[in-house]
């Protein structure tokens, strides 16, 4: 073979594509090569399929989070909002308790006069210091069946009275 | 032949290109390694410059309470319209347009529009969020609006003195405002982001966030009710005598904590810039003034203390007495008279005090003095505090310790002087004042600063006699007036000529009238202190034992009333 013919060769090989069919010629008795990448291919496939998914995975949760942030920036807003309505009226109320404005509105509206008669004393007597012992005692020593309330079988306490509310309820409804 | 000429030249041309090549190639290498490398972080800031900007989230400033927890100063967040001339596209319409909604020139917006040379100017600052709104759905190219906090003082011009005020950046300019600056104003935040070549706000890119960290809460030791009792009392007495201004300090004498501290005139915090300047002074710190004889039991209770006079020691006291190149009269008082040391307190007798301070001499007289604090500010926290005036005992003449001893000759605050009040009312303790109760960080309650030690300057046993001279004085001596039902009142008066302008000689007429005092006798819990500066009326009426006592009086029984002091001695 010449060179000239070995370049035309090359050159079929490169321009055509590399897979494609030959029809089985059984007179030669010689059988004819298909050549398939077809494996490959399914595999690029699946793997690009694959890289495409999670790009739009990628981009989703982006845009997920894009979102949240927004959600996140429009409750901050809110709670700003709310807050400033809040210190607002904490505004107003301070305004309200000044005392220029107190005794104003006491002695030209309701006819009031500053007392000149108010004295602070010491309270000295048996039976208000017995209940304030009591008042005490009762802080000190709060009652058993409130007590049981505020431990950790505080919910179990709650669900026997639902039980017990509930069935009443129901015996009542069925009971003519 | 021709041949090998021309692959000669040919040669030479591919080395001429390989080095040019080369040449350019090494430059290219240069560039990117300067570029990379040497000049990196210069390219890093111009490209972050470029794509990143950084937004100030101001902290809100905190809040400044009385002792109950009412409000003094609240800050508020309001809104601030600002352009961005470059960004204007019609000056004039914008103007016109944002005229309407501020209620501004259009005039002056369409100028402040047109500097085209600023990226930012102000338009308004601090409108309601309504008016806010109303800009922005307008969309107008280049204006935008953000948020800034305004500050609110719903008392008005109660305590004004002592909470201050802030500018327009929210920067403390007065009283506490200003003293606590750090504390209340907190730490900006900050919002950087990434911006495209359009300068549009990339979502979520890199964005960088740092939050703000709001102000703490400063609590003082101020009652407003009391406050207000005393401003509302000054005023009554100060339009009632033509007085020049009035002062009043109430305070805690076991303590050092200040219940009030008014003067009158004053001005309202939330409209401060029409008032004069003048008017923003804490009279009780930065007002001195020649104390006159309330100034007598510091000179009485020295000299008892350096054992130099006796409590039960009787002197005879002439009419008057020359002392260096000045003679110092009684005031009513042409004859000899014997008094007991107390009674010198109780009748405020000049020619006593005098001889008290004589026999302490110049240097122990001096000494004492300086024990009470006075020549130097008592180191309160609030700025523009006077220390007053006391010369050192060596450049005294031969007639200062007779004009001190009369409380002449020296220049103290309102403050100094309930102060020293206070040392005989807690047994011979100095107290260091204060303002703040307590300061509150990020919801968690902290003790701001740690007290000064109290200093015993004199023992218990002076301090009590002294007190019981000074309840005398208002039992049965010039302070009558100052007398509550029910109540042991210890007190002091003093009425004080006023120095010239020039500063040399005292001018008639002109005189401050003063008493110092504290209740319950057994266990002080209050001490006040009432000036009244050039009070007009008649020459026989203007005294600190008629003008200042009854407002004595009414401040004392309000306070033991509003601290639930138990008000019956035993």
């Amino acid at each position: 073979m010449s060179t000239r013919l070995a370049e035309e060769e090359l050159y079929s090989r490169k321009s055509y594509p590399l897979l494609y069919l030959v029809n089985k010629q059984e007179n030669t008795g010689r059988e004819k090569v298909i050549q398939s990448r077809t494996g490959i291919f399914y595999v690029c496939m699946i793997v690009v399929v694959f890289a495409c998914l999670g790009l739009l995975l990628n981009i989703g949760l982006k845009t997920q989070a894009i979102n949240y942030d927004r959600k996140i920036f429009e409750n901050n807003e809110m709670i700003s909002l709310e807050k400033e309505r809040a210190d607002r009226l904490k505004l107003k109320i301070s305004e309200l308790k000044n005392p220029d404005r107190i005794v104003d509105v006491a002695e030209n509206d309701l006819g009031m006069k500053m007392s000149e008669n108010i004295k602070v004393m010491r309270v000295v007597g048996v039976n208000l210091a017995k209940e304030e012992k009591i008042h005490d005692y009762i802080a000190k020593n709060p009652a058993p069946e409130l007590k049981q309330y505020d431990n950790f079988l505080g919910t179990i306490y709650s669900i026997k009275d639902i039980i017990m509310v509930v069935s009443e309820g129901v015996l009542t409804f069925f009971i003519p | 032949m021709i041949r090998v000429t021309n692959n000669k030249i040919n040669r030479k041309r591919i080395y001429f290109l390989f080095i040019l090549f080369v040449i350019a190639f090494a430059l290219v290498i240069y560039k990117l390694v300067s570029i990379q490398y040497i000049y990196a972080s210069k390219y890093q800031s111009y490209a972050e410059y470029q794509h990143m900007d950084e937004f100030t989230v101001n902290a809100k400033r905190g809040k400044i309470l009385d002792r109950n927890e009412i409000e003094l100063a609240t800050s508020l967040i309001e809104k601030t319209v600002y352009a961005n001339p470059k960004l204007v596209i019609s000056a004039e319409q914008e103007a016109e347009a944002l005229s309407k909604i501020l209620d501004m020139d259009a005039g002056s917006i369409e100028q402040k529009l047109g500097s085209k040379e600023l990226g930012f100017v102000y338009i308004k600052r601090q409108i309601s969020s309504e008016v806010a709104e109303l800009i922005n759905q307008l969309n107008l190219p280049g204006i935008y609006t953000q948020n800034e906090t305004k500050r609110y003082y719903p008392q008005n011009d109660l305590a004004a003195a002592i909470v201050g005020f802030t500018g327009l950046d929210n920067n403390g300019l007065n009283g506490v405002e200003l003293e606590y600056e750090k504390l209340l104003r907190g730490i900006d935040g900050k919002y950087i982001i990434e911006k495209d070549v359009y300068g549009k706000i990339i979502p979520g890119s890199k964005n960088n966030y740092i939050s703000p960290v709001d102000g703490g809460d400063v609590v003082l030791t101020v009652d407003s009710q009391i406050q207000y009792i005393a401003q509302k009392k000054l005023e009554e007495v100060t339009a009632e005598y033509k007085a020049l201004r009035s002062i009043a300090v109430v305070m805690n004498p076991q303590t050092g904590e200040i219940y009030a501290m008014a003067g009158y005139p004053g001005f309202e915090l939330n409209n401060y810039q029409q008032y004069d300047e003048s008017l923003y002074k804490n009279l009780g710190i930065s007002f001195t003034y020649e104390p006159g004889s309330t100034f007598k039991i510091v000179n009485i209770s020295s000299a008892i203390d350096n054992n130099c006079i006796k409590y039960d020691q009787i002197f005879n006291l002439p009419p008057s007495i020359k002392v260096g190149d000045k003679i110092i009269k009684e005031l009513y008082r042409n004859y000899n008279i014997s008094y007991t040391t107390g009674e010198i307190i109780k009748y405020s007798s000049n020619i006593g005090a005098v001889t008290s301070a004589l026999s302490m001499g110049k240097k122990l007289f001096y000494e004492s003095i300086k024990k009470y604090g006075f020549g130097e500010p008592t180191g309160i926290d609030l700025p523009g505090e006077e220390g007053g005036i006391l010369y050192n005992y060596k450049d005294w003449s031969a007639s200062s310790i007779g004009t001190l001893a009369i409380g002449q000759g020296i220049s103290i605050t309102p403050l100094q002087l309930v102060r020293a009040a206070c040392v005989i009312a807690n047994g011979g303790y100095l107290v260091t004042p204060y303002i703040v109760k307590e300061v509150r960080l990020q919801n968690e309650k902290v003790e701001y600063f740690e007290k000064k030690e109290k200093v015993r300057i004199i023992s218990e046993t002076t301090a009590n006699e002294v007190k019981d001279m000074m309840l005398a004085c208002v039992d049965d001596g010039s302070g009558t007036r100052a007398q509550i039902e029910n109540v042991k009142v210890c007190g002091k008066t003093g009425t004080a000529q006023k120095a010239n302008q020039s500063g040399i000689g005292y001018s008639e007429g002109r005189i401050i009238t003063s008493f110092v005092g504290f209740a319950p006798y057994n266990n002080p819990q209050v001490a006040i202190i009432i000036v009244i500066d050039e009070p007009h009326g008649p020459d026989n009426e203007i005294f600190g034992g008629t003008v200042a006592a009854p407002i004595f009086k009414e401040i004392m029984n309000f306070s033991l009333k509003r601290l639930r002091v138990e008000q019956y001695e035993a």
